[in-house]
């Protein structure tokens, strides 16, 4: 993504004051300040650059009043699974688990999100800087704004980026970010979820592939045998990122920084950590997450000392769906390819404990079956 | 009568209040907006932002510590 020059990032086309809508509210009613200080320094005084962080009912909601309600609450503007998460692993001890609790804060909180941040500029947590001048995005751009945080994973895959990994089908398709995730699930709808699969209106393939399942389809047989059994992606997802051991702390001028160790490309089928009526399939692809138990040991030790509550595999929808795929070319490319699953082998020892619920034992990998 | 009167106040106070949001009206589209005459000219706007990173010389930005995939 091509970084903005800082005149850039606050100039305002003045067609602008032509859109019907938002031209016509006055710059003050929004952001604060003094439109008629003619001294730049003095007019900026209580200046708000982002009317809609954290609250956006009295900005975007005086007319959009019923998305911003909900969205006020989406885990794109409040992150709340990682409070939750890092919740159930940190130290009961109060004063250990406000240490962890303001690091969490100051480092994971930091990459939220707002109406603004996706509408009309470019999210804070990359520099920020206005879109296109000012001029309000119905759909937010792809490059600048969705994969502009969503950079090391998703972007790496769905535009085959990660070497030697084609890149996402549906991208293949023109498919932008929000054929799939429309505003409705940006948006959300008020209700507290605990991660981002429980999110109504989140993506389903089958949406589209509807036909899978009918007698007509090519591939009949396969789609009904495995059905509820596997999720999608076990099936047509290619090799993805996986992250380790990220640790957070402040360098020397009290500047935050992070530190992961280097991702490594795999593709590993586990059991469903997250198995409900919604994703009732019992295999699903599992992605390694960059948390460790020394995640916050700058700040405090024995942090996370409930660390082995939450696998550090976790349920994962990687981006790059192809038709084709080396687990799908024969049944027993997978069935009797203990590879593919998640063993003991691909778990450190000391997590051994923590994703415990995800490994697949080796009674569980499917047999071999004759071709 | 009463009605008739009523109705009489009525007007009168709609006249009285379209004479004040006129005058404001008018103030509002005469008094220049410094906002948008300034964020939407660009040399302006290079001359202040190279002011400001004048001023800010020698500030942090972010931290060289950062290693790895965020």
């Amino acid at each position: 993504m091509e970084p903005l020059a800082p005149h850039e990032k606050v100039y305002v086309d003045s067609e602008f004051a032509e859109d019907e809508n938002h031209g016509q509210i006055g710059c003050e009613e929004c952001h604060g300040g003094n439109p008629s200080d003619p001294n730049w320094k003095t007019a900026h005084k209580d200046v708000v650059r982002d009317p809609s962080y954290p609250d956006p009912t009295e900005s975007c909601g005086q007319c959009h009043d019923e998305i911003a309600e909900t969205a006020k609450t989406s885990l794109h503007m409040t992150l709340a699974p990682y409070k939750k998460m890092i919740d159930m692993r940190a130290n009961p001890d109060e004063s250990v688990h406000a240490k962890v609790d303001a690091a969490r804060e100051t480092h994971c909180n930091s990459c939220h999100s707002s109406c603004g941040q996706c509408h009309v500029s470019r999210p804070d947590s990359v520099d920020g800087g206005l879109l296109a001048a000012h001029l309000f995005q119905k759909r937010p751009p792809v490059h600048t704004v969705c994969t502009a945080c969503h950079g090391s994973r998703i972007d790496k895959e769905y535009f085959g980026k990660n070497a030697g990994i084609p890149p996402d089908i549906h991208k293949e398709k023109y498919f932008r970010c929000d054929k799939c995730h429309t505003g409705k699930e940006m948006h959300e709808d008020g209700k507290d979820y605990a991660n981002r699969y429980e999110v109504e209106n989140a993506p389903k393939c089958v949406a589209c592939h509807e036909d899978i399942y009918k007698d007509t389809s090519e591939n009949v047989k396969q789609h009904t045998d495995h059905k509820d059994k596997l999720s999608c992606q076990v099936c047509h997802s290619m090799p993805y990122k996986n992250c380790y051991a990220c640790h957070v702390g402040k360098d020397d001028q009290g500047l935050a920084y992070y530190k992961t160790k280097g991702s490594m490309l795999n593709f590993k089928i586990g059991l469903n950590p997250l198995q409900s009526e919604k994703r009732p399939e019992k295999y699903v692809t599992v992605r390694h997450v960059p948390v460790d138990q020394n995640t916050f040991s700058f700040y405090v030790e024995n942090g996370l000392s409930r660390f082995d509550v939450l696998p550090t595999w976790k349920l994962a929808t990687p981006h790059n769906i192809r038709r084709q795929t080396p687990q799908n070319k024969t049944c027993n490319s997978c069935h009797g390819n203990a590879d593919l699953f998640l063993g003991e082998k691909d778990v450190k020892a000391e997590y051994m404990k923590a994703n415990k619920k995800v490994i697949v034992p080796s009674e569980l990998i499917p047999q071999k079956v004759k071709d | 009568m009463k009605p008739l009167r009523c109705a009489v106040l009525c007007i009168l106070a709609l006249v009285v209040s379209l004479c004040f949001m006129g005058d404001s009206w008018s103030q509002a589209t005469t008094g220049e907006n410094h906002c948008f005459t300034c964020h939407t000219n660009p040399r302006k706007l290079i001359q202040i932002t190279r002011e400001i990173a004048q001023a800010r010389k020698g500030e942090p930005g972010k931290s060289a510590a950062i290693e790895g995939e965020g």
